[in-house]
This record gives C-alpha cells, sequence and structure tokens, in this order.
C-alpha cells in the first residue's frame, strides 16, 4: 500500500508532461483542423488534392514513424539550418518536436472529423443563409460552423482522449532531456528499478484512464452547453469509441 | 550513370539492407497473428457483454472500458512484460530453494534458476497477444454493436425453427453479424497495422529499428565518413510503407464488404 503511495506521488510530476504535449497541441491542432476540412471540401483542384493527400498520409501512418522521420529530420537540418540561426536547443528539445508532430498528426484526425461534419451541415440551413444574403464568410461564421461543431463534438471528444493516450510515446521516440520524464519513461524506470511491472504500469494507466474521465466530463459539460437549444440535451458518451 | 545505377543496386543489397528486409516478416507476422487474435478476443469479449449472467457481464465490459481507456502503448509493453514476471514467480515457487535465492544477487528473479529467457519469437508472440489483447477491445465493442444490429425477426425465425440458444448463436447471429462488423473492424485493424510500428519497444529487430541502424551516420577508419545522418530516408521509406499498406488494406476491406453485403439491405455496408 505503502509503495502504491509512493508511486502515485512520483509519478504526479510526470503527467505534468503528458497534460503539456495535449494542452500545447490540442489548440494548434484544431485551428489547423478547420482549414485542412475546408481544404478537402473546397472546390479548387490543387486545395482539395494537397488537402486529401496531407490527413490521408497521417492518418494512414504510425505517429510513432512520424515523431522519428521529423526528428531525424530536424537533427540533419540540424548544421546546416538551426545552428546558424542559434535556435538548435530549441527547435531539437522534445518539449517542442514532441507537440509540434502531435499538432500535425491530431490535425490529420480533426480534420477528417470536422470534414465529415461538414458534409452533414443540412443542405436546407446554407441555401436559407444564401436566400438571406450572407456572404460566404457570413454563412460559414453563423451557420456553417455552429452546425459543424455540434454534430462533430462528441467525435472530438474522442479524439482529444485518443491524443492525450498518444502523448504516451513522446518520450519513446524523442530524447529524455534531464530529468523530464513523462508518465510511461518513469513508469519504465521505475520498472527497471525493482522489476515490479504489476505496480508501476497500473499505477500510470491509472493515471492516464483519471485524466481520460476528466476530460470526458468536461467535454460533456461543453457539448451540454452546445446543445442548450434543445429541450433534452443528449448526453455524450462516456467510453472511447473505434474513431480512430 | 549506369556505373551510378550499379552502385546503388549493390548499396540498397548489401547485407544489412536485406536483413532490413528481412525484417518487414516481423511486422507482417505480428499484424496477421494480433488481428486474428483481436477477433477471437472480441468475439469473446461481445459474447461476454452479451451474457445472461451478470458476473461474466461485468468482466466483458471491465475488459473493453479499461482496456480502452489506457494508452496502447503502456498495455502493449505492460503484458509481456507481466506475463513473464508471472511465469517467472510461479517457476521460482516451484524449483528455487533457500540457498539459490541466497546467492542471488540481482532484484529479479528471485532464483538464477527461475529466469526465463525471451527471445524474438517469444517477444513476437507476446506482442501478437497483446496487439490482440489491446484492439480485442475495440473489436469487443465493434461486434457488440453488430450483433445488436442484427435484425429481431432472423433471430425469431430461428428459435421458431426450433434452433437451441447455441445454434441460433453459431448459425444465424453470428453468421450475420459479420456484414454489420466489417467497417467497424476495418478501423480496427488499421489502427493494429499502425501498432506494428511499436513492436522495437520489446527488442525486436524490427523494420524501425533496422531503419534506425541503417541511417546512423557510418563512418569507417578506413575510408572516412561513409554516409553522414540519412535517418530521415529510411523513416520516410517507412512512412510511405504504412500509408501503402493502409491503402491496400483499404482496398481490400471494401472489396470483403462488398461481397459480405450481397443481397443484404444497402445501408449494412455502411
Amino acid at each position: 500500500m505503502q509503495a502504491f503511495l509512493d508511486d502515485l506521488a512520483l509519478m504526479a510530476p510526470a503527467v505534468l508532461f503528458n497534460l503539456y504535449f495535449a494542452a500545447a497541441s490540442i489548440p494548434v491542432g484544431f485551428v489547423l483542423a478547420i482549414f485542412l476540412a475546408l481544404g478537402k471540401a473546397s472546390s479548387n483542384a490543387l486545395l482539395n488534392r494537397l488537402s486529401r493527400g496531407y490527413i490521408y498520409a497521417f492518418r494512414g501512418s504510425p505517429l510513432f514513424i512520424q515523431f522519428f522521420m521529423f526528428y531525424s529530420l530536424a537533427l540533419s537540418l540540424n548544421l546546416t539550418v538551426w545552428r546558424p540561426l542559434g535556435i538548435s536547443g530549441f527547435v531539437l528539445h522534445p518539449l517542442f518536436m514532441g507537440p509540434l508532430v502531435l499538432v500535425l498528426n491530431t490535425a490529420a484526425y480533426t480534420a477528417e472529423i470536422f470534414y465529415g461534419a461538414l458534409r452533414a451541415v443540412p443542405r436546407g440551413a446554407i441555401e436559407a443563409a444564401r436566400a438571406y444574403g450572407m456572404s460566404g464568410p457570413q454563412q460559414f461564421r453563423r451557420v456553417v460552423w455552429p452546425n459543424l461543431i455540434r454534430l462533430a463534438w462528441p467525435a472530438y471528444t474522442n479524439e482529444v482522449v485518443f491524443l492525450f493516450h498518444a502523448t504516451a510515446i513522446v518520450y519513446l521516440a524523442l530524447p529524455v532531456v534531464g530529468g523530464q520524464k513523462d508518465l510511461m519513461i518513469t513508469a519504465k524506470d521505475l520498472f527497471e528499478r525493482d522489476f515490479n511491472a504489476f505496480l508501476h504500469f497500473p499505477v500510470a494507466a491509472l493515471y492516464f484512464l483519471s485524466v481520460s474521465l476528466v476530460v470526458f466530463f468536461f467535454f460533456g459539460l461543453i457539448y451540454q452547453r452546445l446543445m442548450r437549444h434543445l429541450p433534452q440535451p443528449p448526453r455524450i458518451r462516456f467510453v472511447p469509441r473505434w474513431m480512430r | 550513370m549506369t556505373d551510378d545505377i550499379a552502385f546503388w543496386i549493390a548499396y540498397l543489397t548489401n547485407g544489412k539492407h536485406l536483413t532490413w528486409y528481412a525484417s518487414f516478416q516481423f511486422t507482417i507476422f505480428a499484424a496477421l497473428l494480433g488481428g486474428a487474435l483481436a477477433v477471437v478476443f472480441g468475439l469473446t469479449g461481445a459474447t461476454l457483454r452479451n451474457s445472461r449472467y451478470f458476473p461474466l457481464r461485468l468482466i466483458g465490459t471491465t475488459y473493453s472500458a479499461i482496456v480502452r481507456g489506457v494508452p496502447d502503448v503502456l498495455f502493449f509493453l505492460f503484458f509481456p512484460l507481466a506475463l513473464e514476471q508471472a511465469v517467472e514467480w510461479f517457476i521460482s515457487s516451484q524449483i528455487c530453494t533457500p540457498e539459490s535465492i541466497a546467492a542471488q544477487t540481482a532484484s529479479w528473479p528471485p532464483c538464477r534458476e527461475a529466469n526465463w529467457f525471451l527471445g524474438t519469437t517469444e517477444y513476437l508472440l507476446l506482442a501478437s497477444v497483446s496487439l490482440g489483447l489491446v484492439y480485442g477491445a475495440f473489436a469487443t465493442n465493434v461486434i457488440h454493436g453488430a450483433m445488436r444490429a442484427v435484425p429481431h425477426g432472423q433471430l425469431e425465425a430461428a428459435r421458431a425453427y426450433g434452433m437451441s440458444a447455441s445454434q441460433v448463436l453459431w448459425r444465424v447471429h453470428i453468421r450475420q453479424m459479420w456484414v454489420y462488423a466489417l467497417p467497424g473492424l476495418s478501423n480496427v485493424w488499421m489502427l493494429i497495422i499502425k501498432a506494428t510500428s511499436l513492436l522495437s519497444l520489446l527488442q525486436i529487430a524490427d523494420i524501425v529499428l533496422w531503419a534506425d541502424r541503417l541511417g546512423a551516420p557510418n563512418f569507417l577508419p578506413a575510408v572516412g565518413l561513409v554516409h553522414d545522418d540519412w535517418r530521415w530516408r529510411y523513416y520516410l521509406v517507412l512512412f510511405v510503407f504504412y500509408i501503402l499498406v493502409t491503402w491496400l488494406s483499404e482496398k481490400a476491406f471494401d472489396a470483403i464488404m462488398r461481397r459480405a453485403g450481397r443481397g443484404i439491405l444497402s445501408e449494412a455496408r455502411g
């Protein structure tokens, strides 16, 4: 029991790294995803191809490989680009590289969700907006976007939880700098010290599970607020589905 | 020009590269076995969740909820290590003598005779089982949903023909479930493919590990620097490889779905 409490205390600072990676990449990924989804739905052939290809490539390949690829790319540019600019310590730092790759990855998944929702926006609503003489941006801001985000929210919640789970592999692909260890590395290090797999990994899992539940709770609240115009706001499902 | 081509062909077929190409078998093996096991665990989990007895139902729901609430990497690492330890603990309780325990200096296993050595084959099997366990939880959810999507009339008709409960389950319910489960199972399969990139975490010399070794700056004292850091090129190859595999599986699943959905309502094709 004491060992369990010790583990809980040891992993408390570690969970902050996972939270940082998720919190740093979710907002940027969200904004990027809107543009990607609009690009995938656009009639401009070049934009359409580019965003389609981007979404397909990043959804079709493992995040683990993406981490290695971008990190080694940054490493090989180190001598020619980052070093002369004097930013190599910043660019190659996991606290920068991690969120960068996570943003690229989550933007693709989120864009696919938004694209699906965009296609599900009722045609009539858009036609009505056009009949009122709204301009393109006005239509998007007042009609398309509110519909889109309501349709996409449950799936987006799942994506956020999955992204949080994906932060577990950041330090398995990138080097650990000093004492900056996330949950996975802390659990692994503790395991290598006393070989107690049945204690350390479940404690790390407990942290992941509880943060996931907190995310579900808050995103559920936001969903209820988004749906407050309905007499009985639908509730978000409390378990991650097979969205990714 | 021809010299260049000859050089690159020779370079890309040297011993290390051939080992790299051979290591694709680990990835493919783990994906196939993991996928098959995921379907088995998914069927088991869904049957448990549909069970009449509360404890069994509880096991099914807990399995699918807990495993999906935890990152796949964590479970992927935890399961082989935990199983290895459990087996070693069992062996040690059988064969360890007080003298051999006293002679042991490391903290695990309790005595040296109880050590269970895991090579690539064992780790590969364990990795496949843990892939199956993790994604079986996802498949449980998919199959559970698909079982409920089978029209009730079909089951009632089967019962009216006098089939027993297990006959209804095996001959009608599970047979008809596949059409509704296929779109979800194709998603699970994509997840499994992507998770096979994690094999190197279990000390299997898979494609990722070899890409890292081959691309690392190559310095020979006799010739100097052979090539500098080429790792990103090798990872780019893997990136493209995984995209191709995803594309191929998509095509294959489309074909299977079209075939399985013959004569059944078009909405089932998803």
